[in-house]
């Protein structure tokens, strides 16, 4: 059992859930959900985020049932010991894909923008016994980072008033200028920028009074919602749609265009920051995943997280340059869809059988 | 537990150890650009002429000017290079020119290159040179420096001057925007010195044309609100100048009718009058510097509809507030579509006389 000393308060939720979603997607997703919606793509941001909301609400459903509500023991007791084992190793390789996908993407942005002589296992091997301390022990150092991550780059937001001086609303007008499919197929790719709330089925135990803490996991989506809408309008009135399809990373082109007096390039500063929100992600992610093999195995919980990092290590040397990184992001975004869209309701939908069945033997 | 700290610093030493291998940018080390020019040459070869400033002692600058010819700009940095005490780098370019042949080639390839180099900013000023982009930069003469001073130059120009807001970033905007043609400014060299001379507009990335700089107001108050212009009135019986000038300029498009409607508000006082008091006759003012306007924008815009541009967004309007847009309907109709301009021009004051 999991003692009070390790529990974080229901507040904490709100942190959590924002925290893992802002990650990487959060610099380039204008361009992509561009891809069907044009300039109604940010329609297509408030429909994904309703549908990942309900997704929340479901897992919350899921998890209030169990004693010990964490996706190891949903899944031992809805498919059996040996299935359930299965799905939850399939579960941590998803995991470890995110976390992968987060730190990788990352070091490409600092290549480009930053130091292109950058090694990434050199890189590396700096951020491994950070995220080593971090996962390591209590999850409260987790929760802690997740904390940080939300508040300490809040102040870019400020930034994002800058480039408004050359915003032109008729960029994105006539609103609802495409049909539904049109929106409904950008949100499908929207929705890759919320997928951190996977998470949710791992840290769950660990929060005090957790039945209660849903309504902050909504809020936290509401607060990642509103990030990404600020982020997306802004950019959908500076860029015309033809800049757009060409941008790899609207976010960071949009602080282009600041010049200050003591600071020629703002992007420096900006991508040094934002090491701050990749952190939670990949210490999330890694944590959980970490957690998961903990859990099912028996493993001891240090030993599992340097395997663990030894396998994240080479996930990001093994993919190269932005070819191998797009890959890696499409893959990470069809199988999240996929996740949380068909295996979660599914695996409600299967957990209330077997409860009802088994309420009713008894 | 030792072997934990052992471990973490050995992963540190090698990182760092590794990582000072990189290739380092050091002040001291570089030359930095800060005003580039292009001309075509013949053999479609450009001439690339390049700035850097050298810092002296007191606040004092030297500008190395370099210049040579190549097919490509990259391959042209390689010969640049050759002539420099230290490695060239973009990091501060505040300006590039392009020759008018080369724009009329189109410089969107130019503009690409500025453009996908992380180390280059948006608020980079563009300009075409009437004339050849070495003369003009050879032809400043100042004590800060060919960059600043071009920066300078541009920014008060466009802050109280008759240039509309432009830099690469609204530059690569309207090149990219279907429903918008780009325009730059056309700098000169007048008498020994750098001049702005006109605007030119662009058919895509191509130039076509160009608009002296004095006329150019009220394209500035038809393409963006102005929040400190100046403008000048003359006809046979008096001339009047107005200055303090605030606009804000509102597009409609009638769906029902297909007309466009540029409504024009203005507010400014008058500071130079032929005759005496103005103070009684400010609604004749009013009313003449209305319509003059009016007269000017009608011309300005039937010009742009003979050259088949757009570089004030009529089509990014239109398609902004029309469902049934299409663009090959919009194409066939620009050249006689109604375009309306209505000016209301109110006088606030005149100085401290009356």
């Amino acid at each position: 059992m999991i003692s009070i000393n390790d529990k974080v308060s229901a507040l904490m939720v709100f942190f959590l859930i924002s925290a893992s979603q802002i990650g990487v997607g959060f610099l380039g997703f204008q361009s992509i959900i561009n891809k069907y919606a044009e300039h109604d793509g940010w329609i297509s941001l408030i429909i994904a985020s309703l549908g990942i909301s309900s997704i929340i609400w479901i897992i919350y459903q899921i998890l209030k049932n169990d004693a010990r509500g964490d996706i190891v023991a949903i899944h031992q007791f809805t498919y059996g010991k040996w299935l359930g084992n299965f799905l939850t190793l399939l579960f941590t390789i998803y995991l470890l894909l995110l976390a992968t996908v987060v730190l990788r993407t990352y070091i490409e942005i600092v290549q480009v923008w930053i130091f292109p002589h950058l090694n990434v296992w050199s890189f590396l091997l700096l951020v491994i016994p950070l995220i080593y301390y971090t996962i390591s022990n209590q999850f409260r150092t987790v929760v802690g980072v997740c904390f940080l991550g939300i508040v300490y780059p809040f102040f870019l937001n400020l930034t994002l008033l800058y480039p408004l001086k050359y915003a032109d609303v008729t960029y994105i007008l006539p609103v609802m200028d495409h049909t539904i499919t049109e929106i409904m197929q950008s949100s499908t790719l929207a929705v890759l920028n919320f997928m951190g709330i996977s998470a949710l089925l791992v840290f769950y135990p660990f929060i005090r009074g957790a039945g209660q803490s849903q309504k902050y996991a909504h809020y936290g989506n509401l607060y990642t919602t509103l990030t990404y809408l600020a982020v997306c309008l802004i950019a959908y009135v500076y860029y015309s749609q033809g800049e757009l399809e060409e941008q790899i990373w609207p976010t960071l082109g949009l602080w282009k265009i600041i010049k200050m007096p003591f600071m020629e390039r703002f992007e420096y500063f900006g991508i040094a920051t934002l090491f701050f929100t990749i952190l939670p992600n990949v210490v999330l992610f890694m944590w959980a995943a970490t957690r998961v093999v903990h859990r099912t195995f028996g493993f001891h919980h240090k030993k599992v997280a340097v395997a663990l990092l030894g396998i994240l290590f080479i996930g990001c040397i093994v993919s190269v340059g932005r070819e191998g990184v797009n890959i890696l992001n499409d893959f990470a975004g069809k199988i999240g869809l996929v996740f949380l869209f068909i295996y979660i309701p599914i695996l409600f939908t299967i957990n209330f059988i077997r409860r009802k069945v088994r309420k009713h033997v008894s | 537990m030792y072997l934990k700290y052992i471990v973490f610093f050995v992963f540190v030493t090698v990182s760092l150890l590794f990582n000072f291998q990189m290739p380092t940018k050091v002040i001291d080390q570089i030359q930095t650009i800060t005003v580039a020019g292009y001309d075509a040459t013949d053999q479609d070869m450009i001439r690339e002429t390049v700035v850097s400033p050298k810092y002296l002692a007191e606040g004092k600058v030297q500008d190395f000017i370099y210049t040579d010819t190549a097919a490509t700009v990259y391959e042209n940095r390689v010969n640049l290079n050759a002539q420099a005490t230290e490695r060239l780098l973009n990091g501060k370019l505040e300006v590039a020119f392009y020759d008018q042949v080369l724009a009329e080639q189109g410089i969107e390839h130019f503009v690409d290159y500025l453009t996908r180099d992380p180390s280059i900013g948006g608020a980079l000023y563009l300009a075409v040179v009437d004339g050849s982009a070495r003369e003009l930069i050879d032809s400043v003469k100042t004590s800060k420096g060919r960059g600043v001073f071009f920066n300078d130059f541009f920014d008060h120009n466009i802050r109280h001057g008759n240039l509309p807001q432009t830099n690469l970033k609204q530059f690569e905007s309207s090149l990219k925007n279907e429903t918008c043609d780009p325009f730059l400014p056309m700098l000169s060299v007048k008498g020994k010195k750098p001049t702005l001379q006109s605007i030119a507009f662009f058919d895509d990335d191509k130039y076509v044309d160009k608009l002296p700089i004095r006329d150019a107001d009220v394209f500035k108050l038809l393409y963006e609100n102005v929040s400190d212009e100046s403008y000048q009135y003359k006809s046979d019986t008096y001339f009047a100048s107005i200055e303090n000038m605030e606009s804000d300029k509102d597009v409609d498009f009638k769906a029902k009718s297909g007309d466009v409607i540029i409504n024009l508000h203005i507010q400014a006082v008058i500071r130079e009058f032929t005759r005496k008091e103005p103070t009684n006759r400010l609604e004749t003012i009013e009313k003449d510097i209305e319509r003059d306007i009016e007269q000017k924008a009608d011309k300005l815009i039937s010009r742009f509809r003979e050259l088949k541009i757009d570089p004030l967004c009529i089509e990014g309007v239109v398609k902004s507030s029309y469902r049934d847009y299409q663009k090959e309907r919009f194409k066939s109709v620009y050249q006689e579509m109604p375009i309306h301009v209505n000016v209301d021009v109110k006088i606030t004051g005149s100085g401290t006389e009356r």
